[in-house]
């Protein structure tokens, strides 16, 4: 157990986790009157779930990632898996002793991937966790969700902002690099083509990132811009058009 | 820290908080703490001091997800049962499995 360590480098701080920790921040901060429950949503591949995997880890929060396949059961009985709670009885009393838990720890609760609940109509098993607990609660999911959950008024009348995720810039590029292309540097003018090619997607700056460093090494370079790039395609989400031979 | 050094943490604790609070934080019984105290313990006594670096030492480990955090808290982490509807815990799974700070 020696105490000499390099700094481990995680969740690159990115505006994005810096936009779910504010929100998150904002509904833990909220007053009694206040409404508790904020909303982040965005495109695939912005970090949303990296950024609410560092919001729980700094909040001990409780986070759940919704699948396609559940039903409420299965929400309510993944969010007891997260408090430690042996899942047993009815619906509604799952719901109450998620809602005690809550209201005892004063832990929020993030769901991920919320569109799933909302495209089976399980919306209001969590207006009822909300309203059980009055306990800060995160809902994260793809851009069309706010629009989605208008169908609820009750539910959608409960929130207290809706956050939006930012398309990642040069800024994030460049502290993305730092964090994933330690072995090579890449140029700024490089950084600023792979920005433009992927579209503000976190996900395919790190994936081109990834070729960058991939080839540079594979061709001995330390350093690398546009003019060593050359012809070479990034790495832009299309898929390839149909090849016939 | 070796076990002499643990066992002298866990004196200086049990002076400074009381032997019932001391107990309680590690999860063991008074009558553990004080027959370790005492040299007099019987049992796997590892164990004991292990858990006693993990609550009382403030040692840091480098977590490759987390980042800096305490012993205990990686401790705990590595017991966690997998559970693929927390992202957060998928990847401490995988992470923990090799990693050499969870031994």
């Amino acid at each position: 157990m020696t105490q000499e360590m390099s700094q481990v480098k995680t969740t690159a701080p990115l505006r994005n986790v810096a936009l779910c920790m504010k929100a998150l921040e904002r509904a833990m901060n909220s007053p009694d009157h206040l409404p508790r429950m904020v909303s982040f949503s965005g495109p695939s591949g912005m970090g949303k779930s990296m950024a609410a995997s560092y919001a729980a880890n700094k909040y001990r929060a409780y986070y759940v990632e919704c699948k396609s396949s559940w039903t409420k059961r299965a929400l309510l009985e993944a969010i007891m898996l997260q408090m430690g709670i042996p899942a047993a009885g009815p619906i509604y009393k799952l719901t109450e002793q998620i809602s005690e838990q809550l209201a005892l720890s004063g832990r929020p609760l993030i769901i991920d991937e919320m569109d799933h609940i909302v495209n089976r109509s399980a919306v209001e098993i969590v207006r009822d966790i909300y309203e059980g607990s009055k306990d800060p609660i995160l809902l994260i999911g793809e851009e069309m969700m706010p629009q989605k959950l208008k169908k609820w008024e009750r539910f959608h009348g409960r929130i207290l902002e809706w956050a939006y995720t930012q398309p990642a810039d040069m800024q994030d590029a460049k502290l993305l690099a730092s964090f994933y292309c330690r072995k090579v540097k890449v140029k700024d003018d490089l950084l600023e083509a792979v920005t433009k090619a992927a579209k503000g997607s976190v996900r395919r700056i790190c994936v081109n990132l990834s070729r960058i460093e991939e080839e540079a090494m594979g061709t001995g370079l330390s350093e690398i811009g546009l003019k060593e790039w050359g012809d070479r395609q990034l790495y832009t989400g299309e898929a390839p058009a149909r090849r016939i031979i | 820290m070796n076990e002499v050094d643990a066992i002298g943490l866990l004196t200086q604790k049990a002076t400074d908080l009381g032997q019932a609070e001391v107990a309680r934080r590690l999860g063991y019984s008074k009558a553990t703490v004080s027959l370790v105290i005492n040299d007099k313990y019987n049992g796997n006594l590892n164990s004991v001091l292990s858990k006693v670096k993990e609550v009382f030492g403030g040692l840091k480990v480098n977590c490759p997800v987390l980042g800096e955090i305490n012993l205990a808290e990686c401790a705990e982490n590595k017991r966690q049962p997998f559970s693929a509807s927390n992202p957060l815990r998928v990847r401490l799974f995988k992470a923990c499995k090799s990693c050499k700070e969870a031994k």
